[in-house]
């Protein structure tokens, strides 16, 4: 498999005039292409920055980031990063919402208008195209805002929590939805999550961080079947095995 | 009264309790315009009663029916469109200056974050500033007359205007912005497909007050230097101690600044609705 991410010997220190912190030290980590890996860490370790570290948003210290062996110097359409709350805008429809990443790269490498309409039908937003954002429940926000992320047609998705903002229920499902989502649209995803079970239900493999100054503790490749979908993996025996095992390291 | 609410929501038309709601809630909203209305009434009559009997002196107080003949005074000696129109053509001009001068430095203001901090300190001290001591200055600057008045007008009201746009900016959500850049915007993208539509409520308002300023600016320009218009009229009757000219001024700039009040407020729902 060919790498798509390569995270190498990166540090970070946020500087301010009351003091610096050092947020990321001498972390190195790699990701393939379709992969979808979840970071976890204690609260402040570091996680949103590495993330925003891989959109191009944000310099390291030191180290370099290669997105498809180039290396990152700038935003890139290659990424597409949703943040832990929807932040649609509530002026404009749903429609009009998913559009905003196309109209601002004038359509060049982005989703057609039929798929992304087939998105939007598939995800159970069909017939809500013209409602504005408080019209709807919060997972179909979140579903929004995924649909949004994915009309620029990114290689690599970044997830900041995601789901946090969600009540249980409709967290699980949303879970569903957004890992057959990302699976069938065969993308490469980094899911920053604090739930331990989101992290073993979503991904292939799990980045362990440890506090700050984050650097990795220990990663974790799961071996799940295949064809499991997160709800499935619930009750699947591997689940508890793993969920001991990421409780011990996040001791 | 989240139950009302729930109802009211409700597109279900017929339930007995909602139509008693609605009911309720249009007798409401009658009985309010309509003593909205009786204490317009009265207040006149009451004025016009005190001066008729002579509680106060009808020379200080004037009164409605003398504030109507000299209305029409005024129409026939022609002399009434010329100070409205004066008055109303310098308030436009100074309004319409002040929101582009004021939007425009708000947007450079918000786009060199450098300038913004040097200058800040120095806003401060013009937004406090009592513009009328700049009055003489502005005479012997741009001359007597109307560029005087507008210009007075303008400075009542671009820095306030500056401000409000300016906070309103610096008010949108930083992952909002976030948001657009990790999609590759550029800044002049990020303020047309954000900054400008998340701010326009706080535009509108801030035409709003600005209005209400220009009117100020421009009656102080007035009493500073003029021929014509309301603030004369009012200098003018002050001077020759002629009250019913200086109430029908003061009446009629009610009258205007309502109308124009009133302009805006539907100007504000075409474009709550179009955004
Ligand atoms: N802009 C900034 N300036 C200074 N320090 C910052 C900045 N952003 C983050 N930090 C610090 O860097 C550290 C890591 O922050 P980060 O947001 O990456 O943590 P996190 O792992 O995402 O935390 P959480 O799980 O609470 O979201 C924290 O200690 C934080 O205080
Ligand atoms: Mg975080």
């Amino acid at each position: 498999m060919s790498k798509i991410l390569e995270f190498k010997n990166i540090c970070l220190t946020y500087q301010t005039l009351k003091s610096e912190t050092q947020a990321i030290k001498n972390t190195t980590f790699s990701i393939d292409q379709g992969e979808f890996v979840s970071i976890v860490g204690p609260s402040g370790c570091g996680k949103t920055t590495v993330l925003t570290m891989i959109s191009g948003l944000l310099k390291p210290s030191s180290g370099e980031i290669l997105i498809d062996g180039e290396k990152v110097t700038k935003v890139s359409t290659n990424v597409g990063y949703m943040l832990q709350r929807d932040n649609l805008f509530e002026w404009l429809t749903v429609n009009q919402n998913i559009m905003i990443g196309p109209k601002i790269n004038h359509k060049k490498n982005c989703l057609s208008k039929e798929k992304l309409k087939e998105l939007v039908n598939k995800y159970g937003l069909a017939g809500f195209e013209k409602s504005k954002p408080n019209e709807l429940s919060g997972g179909m926000r979140q579903r929004v805002s995924l649909i949004r992320t994915l009309a620029l047609n990114p290689k690599l998705l970044l997830l900041d929590e995601p789901f946090s903002a969600l009540d249980y229920q409709t967290r699980l499902s949303v879970q569903n939805d957004i890992h057959s989502i990302i699976r069938s649209e065969n993308k490469t995803a980094i899911l920053v999550t604090h739930d331990i079970s989101e992290a073993i239900v979503m991904s292939d493999k799990i980045i362990v961080l440890t506090k700050r100054p984050g650097t990795i503790k220990q990663i974790i490749n799961l071996d799940f079947d295949k064809s499991l979908t997160p709800l499935e993996r619930r009750s699947d025996p591997l689940f508890n095995k793993y969920f001991e095992e990421l409780w011990r390291e996040l001791q | 009264m989240k139950k009302t609410i729930k109802i009211k929501k409700n597109k279900f038309e017929g339930s007995a309790e909602h139509r008693y709601y609605i009911q309720k809630e249009h007798t409401k909203t009658f009985l309010i315009h309509l003593a909205r209305i009786l204490l317009l009434i009265a207040f006149i009559g009451i004025w016009e009663l005190a001066a008729y009997l002579e509680w106060a002196d009808p020379f200080i107080i004037s009164s409605p029916s003398r504030i109507v003949k000299q209305t029409i005074e005024l129409y026939n000696n022609g002399s009434l469109f010329t100070h409205i129109s004066t008055t109303l053509n310098e308030t436009l001009l100074a309004f319409l200056l002040s929101t582009v001068i004021g939007a425009v430095i708000a947007v450079i203001l918000y786009m060199v974050t450098p300038l913004r901090k040097i200058l800040e300190p120095y806003i401060v001290i013009l937004n406090s500033l009592p513009k009328i001591a700049l009055g003489p200055l502005i005479i012997i600057w741009v001359g007597i007359g109307t560029k005087a008045i507008v210009t007075m007008g303008i400075l009542i009201c671009v820095v306030i205007t500056t401000i409000n746009l300016l906070n309103g900016y610096l008010g949108v959500s930083d992952e909002k912005i976030m948001l657009l850049k990790s999609m590759g915007a550029n800044r002049f993208q990020i303020l047309n497909k954000l900054i400008f539509p998340a701010t326009l409520p706080n535009f509108v308002s801030t035409l709003k007050i600005n209005l209400g300023m220009a009117w100020v600016g421009v009656i102080m320009g007035e009493y500073l230097s003029s021929q014509a218009g309301l603030g004369y009229l009012l200098v003018y009757g002050g001077q020759i101690f002629k009250l019913d000219l200086v109430m029908t001024a003061i009446v009629i700039l009610c009258i205007l600044s309502a109308i124009m009040y009133g302009i805006i407020s539907i100007f504000e729902r075409i474009v709550m609705k179009k955004r």
